[in-house]
């Protein structure tokens, strides 16, 4: 129903960290793209679309403002977290 | 705290909505979610909207937030969903990297899917591999026989600002027209691609109106690898790597 199942089976086995990081120094994070010997390239929402299924289409994600007492309930009730644990978790919030 | 080893038991459902989203959005948001699990706890209060958030753009706010992060100098961790920048690697550069492809694939599945990692590289050994690049080992545009499951949709040519939650970055497809089958031409500069920086209804605006914010009059690229004369110059002058 989220429109993430695909997700779910998406995730490789194991990361190559040499992979990444030798791409990762080529990252520019003014313009958002990997400076190559050919140009510029870098992942658009086209890519998430066919590598992930993801839907372009649609409205931002905002996020819930999250007070202490809700974020309390929700490890409570939701997710069965343990109630000290969870006040010990939230005490930040 | 993970939230994945507290989200099971219980009944109804809630429960179960929110375990499957948990673990559905924990993939891209895993690194952080062990560190500021409650913090991502707001992004899952209202469930009954998630089936009309663009996910694409959620998932990219957050790798380019990630990558972003990782060009600090002091920064040893690359957060987020590595998969995606690992799968997005073997789509374009077939030439780099060791990876496994999945014979049982088709293409009613995401490409990602397509691959496994192989033996790890390292990373000596792929800095020569991307300084030597040519534009003929790069596959610009590799989703041709993926468009069936699909379709190429104009608002992936946004450019501008997209957000999730608080944070924006901007999606400049115009810097990477190769990508989409259009000759590259030398790109404005990001602060006239932003529009300024607007603020979150305006950027929403744009957003939803996406047609004012693509460019529809790019020429065709005669091959994947075509740009204007004067764009390597351009590249090679602005750039810190060359």
């Amino acid at each position: 129903m989220s429109g993430l199942g695909g997700l779910l089976h998406t995730s490789f086995e194991s990361l190559d960290r040499g992979l990444l990081c030798a791409f990762v120094e080529r990252w520019h994070a003014e313009i958002n793209n990997f400076h190559l010997p050919v140009g510029e390239m870098t992942i658009t929402l086209d890519d998430l679309s066919n590598l992930l299924h993801l839907s372009i289409v649609g409205h931002f994600y905002t996020q819930k403002t999250l007070d202490s007492d809700l974020a309390n309930d929700l490890l409570v009730e939701s997710l069965r977290v343990d109630h000290g644990l969870a006040s010990e978790e939230t005490r930040h919030c | 705290m993970c939230m994945k080893t507290h989200a099971q038991g219980g009944s109804g459902l809630w429960l179960s909505e929110l375990t499957y989203f948990t673990l559905s959005v924990a993939l891209f948001l895993w690194t952080r979610v062990l560190h500021q699990s409650v913090f991502y706890l707001g992004f899952f209060v209202d469930l009954r909207l998630t089936v009309g958030y663009s996910w694409a753009s959620t998932a990219l706010t957050h790798m380019y937030e990630q990558l972003g992060d990782c060009s600090y100098a002091n920064t040893k961790k690359l957060a987020g969903y590595a998969t995606l920048l690992q799968g997005w690697i073997y789509e374009h550069f077939p030439s780099i990297g060791m990876r496994r492809m999945q014979a049982l694939y088709s293409e009613d599945q995401p490409r990602c899917r397509l691959y496994d990692a192989g033996k790890g590289t390292s990373i000596v050994v792929v800095r020569p591999q991307l300084n030597t690049l040519t534009p003929t080992s790069i596959r610009f545009c590799p989703y041709n026989e993926h468009r069936e499951e699909r379709p190429f949709e104009w608002i992936s040519l946004f450019c501008g600002y997209l957000r999730l939650g608080n944070w924006t970055q901007l999606h400049m497809s115009e810097r990477v027209l190769r990508q989409y089958e259009y000759t590259q031409i030398i790109p404005c500069n990001p602060s006239v691609l932003g529009h300024g920086h607007p603020d979150t209804n305006e950027m929403n605006r744009r957003w939803l109106h996406f047609n004012d914010y693509v460019i529809h009059d790019y020429a065709i690229a005669p091959y994947p690898d075509t740009c204007v004369e004067e764009y390597m110059s351009w590249f090679r002058s602005v750039s810190h790597h060359m």
